[in-house]
């Protein structure tokens, strides 16, 4: 009986003491978003005023949330990179998990190499190919084109190795039972290991979703014709040559914002315990 | 419509779901590729960066469309690209680090992909020191400069680029440059579509 | 006789037919990898024996480009930098991010919320979160050195982005930035883990900490390699959040706080020498290469013990 009700003191005290780190965590966290909402009904001259700063404004522009959308195409900017991220997304998850799953399930010669290959470029800075990318990019009359963003974005090799990691996770002797039922490859694929990676998928999603939709020197070098341009590059449309207006990136940057964090709040379901775990027990 | 057929589309519907509303949204999306980018973009002909100069959008596309006139190209299927609003720091490149725009003008200029450049004198200056803009010959413009008469920088020709100041792209009354990069396929259109711009100034004139 | 033969040939014809099919699973991802970023990547390895600068035709120029690095204050200052960067940030990213991980991976209230409020400092716009950190850290205006003053009484209150201390600022802005990025790699690995287990634990009496050294840190393996790997190669990369921290009145990075990326901008870009920047980048590229690779081999072990 003593022993019961200290178990649960323990606990509670434990969750407290949990809830109390997160608020803190979340204090930390937070911080930039509220700068964020701030600057964003500032004027420019506010926006890095410290002394003293103030959260709210003695007169809020409001206003900048309405200029942001006359003073640049952004409806346009934002159509365009809703179609890049959309497709980039798409076809970055569907081919990284196909080839994750021969590299984690599947026996063929040069597989290790093949993949240090892979891994290998990650290490690469884009700085340094840059240029001859560029270069072949133009010579294939890629440049200036949405589709050059599609193709640069939606093979990399961070994909493969992701989902890579994760399928390895998933015992090969579901794999082996599936074989000796007669199911190929693909079957086994299409219907054990995708229903599987959930978990995994969500973060790949997440995450290319992130990069392409805040995707700025890519866009900037590729493309140059102003109904082609995406979001990031409307932003910096706001710096001028004498000032930039802050106010309105600001403003720009929370509305850019709402769309990544709904996608990440409506994923983050997918970090569930068990979704992977009670597959496996079958 | 009897029963059976409406018993088996339920049926369809039901175990299909996710498919059919996965086809749904990639014709959707395909749909929607098409009526955005669609149709095919014109060719670009030239392709310049206005520099350090604030020149409208508005502006620009005047200019560009007059400068295709001149050229004698077809404004439906061919255009003069020039994109404005680009910002460097001449006298810290370094700073540009965050901008990306030095990143932006040397891959151009490396993959002779940009063919001129509407800056200030010191952007001007910035590129000859690395040489990559192309000399002018002296009399290549002149012509310009002397039908421009009374404005006595107008159409002058100073090393690297010609003075267009007078086609006022920009409100600022600041000098403007005109410069056309070495490494251009097609330094002759851009000599062309410059003295467009100075003619262009002297009609107002 | 006969027949052993023709089970070995049975044999390999149905090795080549699984080939076949492993060969026709990655085709689709590797044929745009190998188009659009290993071309390119090669032809960038060349360019470290040429010597380019746009304008007038490529040299060749043997190693000459090795050689002057070798002699190259600049490099070796930014390859030190980059290197305790590295060192400080991987392990505590890592640890940060796990623990992170595990405390919202519990049953609690508002977990989406919390969750989506450890990821926001990836998603923030950078110039914001500069902003921020330029206030907190502020030397004399700043929250942080004001607890310093007040609280503890320092004489000397140290300037973050000055010379001794900006790698540590660089470390402590990056673990806070990209903590919630690797948390959610973790709480997408930790879904793995099986319940079964924990129970199992349990019944033996296991605590909190034995669970998690028995249970969740083996099964955890997989997703730490690749947490690990990549941060290492993304730590050898910094480079943004150097120049927006760091970058002095000039923009320039000195001694104290360049980094091999940033130096490989300057080069590249600044200087219009793209065939050093590309033997900068294959010095980056052979160490990232070798500490992979010891990181594979102990991944390789562990797999096996």
């Amino acid at each position: 009986m003593a022993k019961k009700s200290s178990m649960h003191r323990n606990r509670v005290v434990g969750k407290v003491l949990i809830y109390a780190l997160l608020i803190l965590i979340t204090a930390v966290m937070v911080v930039p978003f509220l700068w964020m909402l701030s600057a964003s009904i500032k004027t420019n001259t506010e926006v890095f005023d410290i002394t003293p700063f103030q959260f709210i404004p003695d007169e809020p522009q409001w206003s900048n949330y309405q200029e942001i959308w006359t003073k640049i195409p952004l409806a346009r900017f934002i159509g365009n990179t809703v179609f890049l991220t959309i497709v980039v997304t798409t076809l970055q998850m569907l081919t990284s998990s196909f080839a994750a799953y021969a590299f984690a399930k599947l026996q063929f010669k040069h597989r290790n190499a093949l993949f240090l290959a892979y891994i290998a470029t990650i290490a690469m800075p884009w700085q340094v190919y840059m240029v001859p990318q560029f270069i072949m990019m133009r010579g294939m009359g890629l440049n200036d084109k949405l589709l050059a963003m599609i193709c640069l974005q939606a093979f990399s090799a961070f994909g493969v190795f992701l989902m890579k990691q994760f399928y390895e996770g998933i015992p090969d002797s579901l794999c082996e039972a599936a074989r000796i039922d007669g199911m190929s490859e693909y079957k086994i694929y299409s219907s054990i290991m995708l229903p599987l990676s959930k978990p995994a998928l969500s973060t790949l999603i997440i995450f290319t979703f992130v990069n392409t939709w805040n995707d700025y020197l890519g866009p900037l070098i590729y493309l140059k014709s102003e109904a082609k341009k995406t979001i990031q590059l409307g932003l910096k449309m706001f710096i001028g040559q004498y000032a930039a207006e802050y106010g309105l990136i600001m403003a720009g940057s929370i509305i850019t914002l709402i769309p990544v964090l709904i996608v990440f709040l409506a994923l983050q379901k997918y970090f569930v315990e068990g979704v992977a775990a009670t597959g496996i027990k079958g | 419509m009897d029963d059976r057929m409406k018993k088996k589309l339920e049926n369809i519907l039901y175990y299909h779901k996710t498919k059919i509303l996965a086809g749904i949204a990639a014709a959707a999306l395909l749909a929607w590729g098409i009526f955005f980018f669609g149709g095919g973009s014109p060719e670009t002909v030239l392709y310049g960066e206005a520099v350090n100069v604030d020149i409208s959008p508005e502006t620009a596309e005047e200019a560009c469309g007059r400068g295709l006139e001149a050229l004698g190209k077809d404004p439906d299927r061919e255009q003069i690209l020039l994109e404005t609003g680009m910002e460097i720091d001449t006298e810290n490149p370094e700073k540009n680090a965050s901008s990306g725009n030095l990143e932006k003008m040397t891959t151009a200029i490396f993959a002779h992909e940009i063919d001129f450049m509407i800056c200030t004198p010191e952007v001007m200056e910035y590129y000859a020191e690395k040489d990559a803009l192309e000399q002018m010959e002296r009399g290549e413009a002149q012509g310009d400069a002397e039908s421009a008469g009374d404005d006595a920088g107008a159409g002058a020709v100073s090393g690297y680029g010609i003075d267009i100041t007078a086609a006022h792209l920009s409100d600022s009354g600041e000098k403007v440059m005109f410069c056309i990069f070495k490494n251009s396929e097609h330094r002759e259109e851009a000599m062309e579509f410059a003295e467009s711009l100075m003619q262009a100034s002297d009609m107002e004139g | 006789m006969d027949n052993s033969v023709e089970l070995k040939k049975g044999r390999k014809n149905r090795d080549k037919k699984r080939a076949l099919v492993a060969y026709s699973f990655i085709a689709p991802n590797f044929i745009g990898f190998a188009v659009f970023t290993l071309v390119p990547i090669v032809c960038a390895f060349a360019l470290g024996f040429l010597k380019w600068d746009g304008n007038n035709p490529i040299q060749f120029v043997g190693l000459e480009n090795f050689k002057e690095l070798s002699g190259d204050s600049m490099f070796w200052a930014s390859l030190k930098n980059t290197i305790i960067y590295c060192v400080g940030t991987v392990p505590l990213t890592m640890i940060a991010s796990l623990a992170l991980a595990i405390i919202l991976n519990q049953k609690i209230k508002a977990r989406g919320f919390f969750r989506t409020v450890a990821f926001f400092p990836y998603v923030a716009s950078l110039v914001a979160i500069t902003a921020v950190w330029a206030m907190i850290f502020h030397p004399s205006k700043g929250p942080i050195n004001a607890v310093l003053y007040y609280v503890f009484h320092m004489e000397e209150l140290p300037n973050w982005f000055g010379k001794d201390l900006i790698l540590l600022t660089l470390i402590l802005f990056s673990v806070w930035k990209y903590m919630g990025y690797y948390m959610v790699i973790y709480l997408a690995g930790l879904q793995g883990v099986s319940g079964e287990l924990y129970e199992a634990a349990s019944l033996d009496g296991a605590g909190t900490w034995q669970k998690f050294r028995y249970v969740t840190w083996p099964q955890l393996r997989p997703t730490t390699f690749f947490v690990v790997v990549m941060l290492t190669i993304n730590c050898f990369k910094v480079y943004d959040i150097a120049i927006m921290l760091a970058g002095g009145a000039d923009g320039r990075l000195g001694t104290s706080s360049t980094v091999l990326v940033y130096y490989i901008y300057q080069k590249a870009f600044v200087e219009w020498d793209l065939g050093y920047s590309s033997a900068i980048a294959m010095v980056l590229f052979v160490l990232v290469l070798i500490i992979t690779l010891i990181q594979f081999r102990g991944n390789a072990k562990y797999e096996n013990s």
